[in-house]
């Protein structure tokens, strides 16, 4: 369980991060959504003790980061897939970690089979593609066999068979009730994964709901020759096409038995949900820091 | 095991899987062969006409001048390689405390380049051994000495480009100041006496780490504990601002 109180980080006179106060809890994956610059990396730099809170505090089981004495037991985490010393295999690049928390070697190879990398091991990481880097650094967070998972952009680098590993495996860690938290660009990705979801803007929290209350609600849709009548007796239908109502409050069987009763022809009766992605940019609009300018 | 061991295991692991290290070690002794065995044949044939007995650890209290630079640039590689490649997260995110880091680095560049220190400079004098053994008087219990203080100086010098790094973070700038404190601060200071006619510089020169470890090196013990502070100081520094600034 991640527990982050009040927690601020200002880098010189910049406000990275501002009083951000979350609980994640075991069980779940957590979603971390934001703009570039919105405040995720530095919420886990954070987490990890890798850059010291302005104020606030950031707790991993009631416990600072530093506290704990074989961290990767802990919590495990991955924030850069590139931030391996090139020259280095990616075995001893593990069995630095596993001596520094007296893991048994026989870790290692776990970790190495299970992220699909047992092959390259023996390989220099600075060979590595951006995708091994990834499945490495996951290799490494999992290492310790930790009750919470923290990773940057996991799916960064990965091709369509390792993005669908690395969701199972998520979920399957989040089943076994650990706490699993994510930080991604891709959309679609996030919601196929997560449970709940985090956003993040200018480094302020802008939305943290269950990914249910983002993607679902967003009304009925009809379609139809001729929908005007239907829409003047239901105030809550908008026009969002030529022979297209959405229609916001209803269910499809109430939709349904007015247009029966004003004699309608329809061609479609649809739940819609909206998106993660409309959601997303709904909810960030005004907080996109390096968005383009229109 | 407790903390400091294991962070201590893994900076060997790491230390030992890179092929650099592998590099800095031949390039010390290869240095050191070759500077030895051309300064034995220099001083051999200086002696020829003198016919004054020599001290067998000459020609490789010569090579260490090169030598201290090539493992103090791989003491100093411990933290900037870590700094150069990100891999530092992962380090601090395995030994969260700072002290215990460079405390484990301390004291594994340490072992490590007073125990290759130690060989290489049994190797350079076996190697001018052929040249000088005519003129030398082998006391064994002095050459050992001078053996060992020639490793603890290689090792002290080493630990104290590991705390210069750790300051500076970057590889070229701690090397620039590495050197600087080494070699030209003395020179300097020394030249400023002259001119100035202020001969309290020139005992401060003799201080600074080149100088001091030189007088350790020539049978002065007192002279260790001087080059000692020094590394104790930087490491000590490195210590301090790694804990206020962030990663």
């Amino acid at each position: 369980m991640i527990t982050l109180q009040g927690l601020t980080k200002r880098y010189g006179g910049k406000t990275a991060v501002d009083d951000l106060t979350l609980e994640l809890a075991p069980g779940t994956v957590t979603g971390f959504l934001g703009p570039n610059g919105a405040g995720k990396s530095t919420t886990m730099r954070v987490i990890l003790g890798l850059d010291a809170p302005t104020s606030g505090s950031a707790l991993i089981g009631g416990r600072r980061y530093a506290d704990l004495d074989r961290p990767l037991r802990t919590i495990g985490a991955l924030l850069d897939a590139k931030a391996v010393h090139p020259a280095r295999s990616g075995r001893d690049h593990l069995r630095a970690m596993a001596l520094s928390q007296a893991i048994p070697l026989s870790r290692v190879e776990e970790v190495l089979a299970l992220t699909g990398m047992a092959a390259a091991a023996r390989r220099r990481a600075g060979t590595y593609s951006l995708g091994m880097s990834q499945r490495l650094g996951i290799a490494g967070a999992l290492l310790g066999d930790p009750q919470v998972l923290m990773l940057d952009e996991p799916v960064n680098g990965l091709d369509p068979d390792g993005v669908r590993w690395i969701r199972t495996l998520l979920r399957s860690l989040a089943a076994e009730g650990r706490t699993v938290f994510i930080s991604s660009h891709l959309m679609s990705e996030m919601e196929r994964t997560a449970d709940r979801l985090i956003v993040l803007g200018q480094g302020r929290l802008i939305a943290d709901e269950p990914m249910e209350g983002l993607v679902a609600g967003a009304g009925v849709r009809v379609r139809g020759p001729r929908l005007g009548p239907l829409a003047d007796v239901l105030p809550a239908a908008r026009w969002t096409g030529t022979d297209e109502l959405t229609v916001t409050g209803h269910t499809t069987e109430q939709i349904g038995r007015r247009a029966h009763e004003l004699g309608l022809v329809l061609y479609e009766l649809r739940p819609v949900e909206s998106s993660l992605e409309e959601s997303y940019m709904r909810l960030t609009a005004n907080s996109v820091e390096y968005g383009a300018q229109a | 095991m407790n903390a400091l061991a294991r962070a201590a295991s893994a900076e060997w692991m790491k230390l030992r899987s890179v092929r650099s290290t592998w590099w800095f070690a031949g390039g010390a002794l290869l240095t050191m062969l070759l500077v030895a065995v051309l300064e034995a044949d220099d001083t051999a044939r200086f002696l020829l006409k003198e016919g004054r007995p020599v001290e067998p650890v000459s020609s490789v209290l010569d090579a260490m001048e090169w030598v201290q630079l090539i493992l103090g640039s791989f003491g100093m590689l411990a933290v900037t390689a870590e700094y150069a490649t990100r891999s530092i997260v992962v380090t601090l995110a395995c030994t969260p405390s700072r002290t215990r880091l460079l405390l484990a680095k301390t004291a594994v560049v340490g072992a490590a380049v007073f125990a290759a220190g130690g060989l290489i400079a049994v190797l350079g004098t076996v190697a001018g051994a052929p040249q000088l053994q005519r003129y030398w008087e082998f006391d064994t219990a002095q050459v050992t000495g001078r053996i060992l203080s020639m490793a603890a100086h290689l090792a002290l010098i080493a630990v104290l480009a590991l705390g210069l790094g750790t300051l500076i973070r970057r590889s070229a700038g701690t090397l620039s100041v590495l050197f600087v404190v080494v070699f030209v601060l003395p020179i300097a200071l020394q030249g400023i006496a002259t001119s100035l006619n202020a001969e309290f510089l020139n005992t401060v020169a003799g201080f600074m780490p080149g100088p001091a470890g030189k007088r350790f090196m020539a049978g002065e013990p007192a002279f260790g504990l001087v080059l000692t502070a020094w590394a104790a100081t930087a490491v000590a520094a490195g210590v301090w601002v790694m804990r206020k600034r962030d990663a």
